[in-house]
Formats: structure tokens, C-alpha cells, sequence
């Protein structure tokens, strides 16, 4: 092996061995990852509580930090997303129209597009959102039926409706402003009236 | 390409004040944020005063008494995550939020050893160790940018590491670490900024490992 092969990384090994005593020393005494006033993502995953921890989780709770791993799992490749806006929908005929926006690149598609799609590819769950001017995502893919993109690929089609809580009326603000718009056309009717 | 993805994490974190024994599945389900059949079937971690913690089969939560996160490893699901903190913080308004992170973990393989190796030594030379250590190694570098270049208040963090467990394995974590302007503290400001900005970021970070990959080889070669 080449010295630039030798040196270049540490060796994974030596790593796992001292980060295991480490792991297990600091695990009793401090929360692992990024402290409290951070913004940053856990590289070594949230928080993470054994079953038998979840079941009695004394105050304070102690904090268990997982293994820096990929967790590799069987997950989905994402060739395209799109935003949308249902545009029209056709329940008659089990459809939908909408406007799509390329999304998930710093170069997106200027070309709009506009679709048909079938409502029979939005869940359950998302069927009540399906409205005129509800917002959705679009992501096409694949799924592998082995770890790190190996296997058979399956061809999938997401589709997710934007959930955000409904707008909150301020009643009382309402009202105040319904009044005052109610007295400026009374004061307008009344010149009228009075010219 | 020398390289492949093996996996991404897109994760929203904010910090501030929050309650985190309120942060249940079904609370998120009785404010439309998630689906009931979505809250109904999480996998709950915990509910405590301290933490809060569950898992949807697309979302992680968490929620301690100074950090929130919401975090998704499924592509399809990216952009619900920014949702899904909004919709939290339009309903909790008046939650203090001092700072939010918009980041990405993308985990990566090397073909190679050799230009795993290389793409190490581009990052950090070990010229300078010399005499100092016996066979250094790389095993984190942080990068910092004080100032934004998109004038958002705030800093850009970039961090490269080496992966246990993956062989010629890397992890580059992207933090856009964005703040308040000045005192303040109101969450729907920096709610505003999310809405804003998270989809051009990600995509900015879903791009940065292939370009400073090519460009660590390129000066390396």
C-alpha cells in the first residue's frame, strides 16, 4: 500500500475502538452531538433511547448516543420532483389538473408544465387536500429491493399535499375593521347625499 | 463520478424555548400537520418534560427544551419536513426562536481507496504534521463561512468525515446556521426565512458534495 494510502483517513477500526470506550464514558456524564444552542444536524443521529430506557425514562433522562453509521437501508432514488398546483379536478373521471414546477435543483426547468393525474395515486390520508389551489410534490424514483441502491429497481410515484394549520382568524379584528369599512361608506353615502 | 450517495438526511432544527412534553404525534395530527393515521401509527420514543421523540416511516422528531428538530431521510418527503416546522410555529407563534438550521447529511462511498485517500489528502495535507504524528489521518474538517453569501443573517458551516462502518465512507454535513437580526426572537421571522429559502438551500447542499469532491481531485491531481 502507498504511504498516500495509509495516511490519508484514520484507520476505521482504531476509530470504532476508541469510540466505543468513549462513547460509553461520556454516554453517562454528557449528551453527545451538537450542544444545546446548535443549529447543526446529529451526525450520529438524534438522541437515541434503548427500549429499556424508553420504558423507565427516569428525569434526567441519559443520553445515549448511536454508532456514526449510514444505517443503509433499502431507500428511495429520486429522479425528478415537482411542485404543484391542483389546477382543476374532474372526480367524474378520477382526475386531476395541475401546474407543475421543477424543484430540487439549483437549475430548475423554466418550462411550466401542466398535467393530468390520477387521484387514485393520492393516499387516503391526502384526499381530503385535494382541492383547487392545494399544493402538492411530485417525486419520481426508484426503490431497491437491496441495501445501497443494489437489487431490483421498482419504479415509484410520491405524491404528498402540503399540511400547514389553517389560517387563523382574529375575530375581534375583523369585526373592527368590518366596522370601520362599514363607517367610511356611510360617511361617503352621506356626502353623496348631502351634495 | 469516482464516488455515489448512499444516503441523504434532510433536517430542520430550530432553536429557542420550547415545551417538549407538548410535542406528541397527535398534537401535530389535531393541528392538520400530520395525517391521524400517520400520528396514530408512530412509533413513540418518548414524552417528557426534557425530550420528546417519535418516528413517522417518514419523519423523525425531536424536541428538547432548547432544540426542536425535524428530520427526513426519504427524498419524497424533503420538503414536508420545512412544512411541517412551519405549521408548528405558525401554531405556536409567540415560541421564542433564536436561530434555525437548515442542513443535510449526504453519506458517500469512494470507488477507490486511492482516491478516497486523495480526496483526504486534498482536504487536509499531512505535510505539515511531519515528526508530529505517527501516520495522521483525516478525520474531520470544518469549514466556515462568516458571512453569507446569500445575505441571510447567519453562517455557513460545512463539515467532511470519515464514515465508521462504510468502508471509504464519507460524511458531509451542511449546516446553514441562520440567526435573528438582532433581539429578536418572534419564531414567524425566521419561519419566513424557511419558507424562503429551504428548497433553494437544499438544493444548493444536494450539489455541493460532487462539486467539492471535483474540485479537492482537481487540485490535488
Amino acid at each position: 500500500m502507498s504511504d498516500s494510502m495509509t495516511t490519508s483517513w484514520v484507520d476505521p477500526d482504531a476509530g470504532t475502538r476508541i469510540d466505543e470506550g468513549w462513547r460509553a464514558l461520556v454516554a453517562r456524564t454528557h449528551p453527545v452531538g451538537p450542544t444545546s444552542g446548535s443549529t447543526e444536524a446529529h451526525g450520529r443521529g438524534l438522541v437515541e433511547l434503548s427500549r429499556s430506557e424508553l420504558a423507565v425514562a427516569p428525569a434526567p433522562v441519559t443520553v445515549i448516543p448511536r454508532a456514526r453509521r449510514p444505517h443503509l437501508d433499502y431507500g428511495f432514488t429520486d429522479l425528478k420532483r415537482w411542485q404543484g398546483t391542483v389546477l382543476d379536478i374532474d372526480r367524474k373521471e378520477g382526475v386531476f389538473w395541475a401546474r407543475l414546477r421543477d424543484i430540487g435543483t439549483t437549475a430548475p426547468d423554466d418550462q411550466v408544465l401542466e398535467v393530468d393525474l390520477l387521484i387514485e395515486e393520492v393516499s387516503e390520508d391526502d384526499l381530503p387536500l385535494l382541492r383547487v389551489g392545494a399544493v402538492f410534490y411530485w417525486t419520481i424514483g426508484y426503490r431497491s429491493s437491496l441495501p445501497n441502491g443494489r437489487g431490483t429497481r421498482i419504479r415509484a410515484s410520491v405524491i404528498r399535499f402540503r399540511r400547514l394549520p389553517p389560517p387563523r382568524i382574529d375575530r375581534a379584528a375583523a369585526q373592527k375593521r368590518a366596522a370601520e369599512t362599514q363607517a367610511l361608506f356611510t360617511d361617503i353615502d352621506d356626502d353623496f347625499a348631502s351634495s | 463520478m469516482s464516488f455515489k450517495v448512499v444516503k441523504e438526511q434532510a433536517s430542520v432544527v430550530a432553536v429557542g424555548h420550547f415545551n417538549p412534553s407538548i410535542f406528541h404525534p397527535m398534537w401535530f395530527a389535531k393541528h392538520g400537520l400530520l395525517p391521524t393515521s400517520e400520528a396514530e401509527a408512530a412509533e413513540l420514543g418518548l414524552t417528557h418534560p426534557e425530550l420528546s421523540q417519535f418516528k413517522t416511516p417518514w419523519l423523525v422528531l425531536q424536541a428538547q427544551r432548547q432544540r426542536f428538530i425535524a428530520q427526513t431521510e426519504d427524498p419524497s418527503f424533503e420538503m414536508s419536513v420545512s412544512d411541517l416546522v412551519q405549521g408548528t410555529f405558525s401554531v405556536l407563534e409567540h415560541t421564542p426562536v433564536t436561530s434555525l438550521g437548515i442542513n443535510r447529511l449526504i453519506w458517500a462511498q469512494f470507488d477507490d481507496e486511492k482516491t478516497w485517500h486523495a480526496f483526504g489528502h486534498a482536504l487536509a495535507p499531512k505535510k505539515p504534521w511531519d515528526g508530529l504524528m505517527e501516520n495522521p489521518g483525516t478525520s474531520r474538517v470544518t469549514m466556515v463561512s462568516w458571512t453569507r453569501k446569500d445575505g441571510l443573517p447567519g453562517r455557513l458551516v460545512m463539515t467532511m468525515e470519515h464514515v465508521e462502518d462504510l468502508p471509504r465512507g464519507v460524511l458531509l454535513n451542511i449546516n446553514h446556521d441562520l440567526r435573528q437580526d438582532g433581539d429578536a426572537t418572534l419564531a414567524s421571522t425566521l419561519m419566513n426565512t424557511l419558507a424562503s429559502n429551504y428548497e433553494r438551500l437544499q438544493a444548493e447542499c444536494r450539489e455541493a458534495l460532487p462539486r467539492l469532491i471535483a474540485q479537492a481531485l482537481e487540485g490535488a491531481s
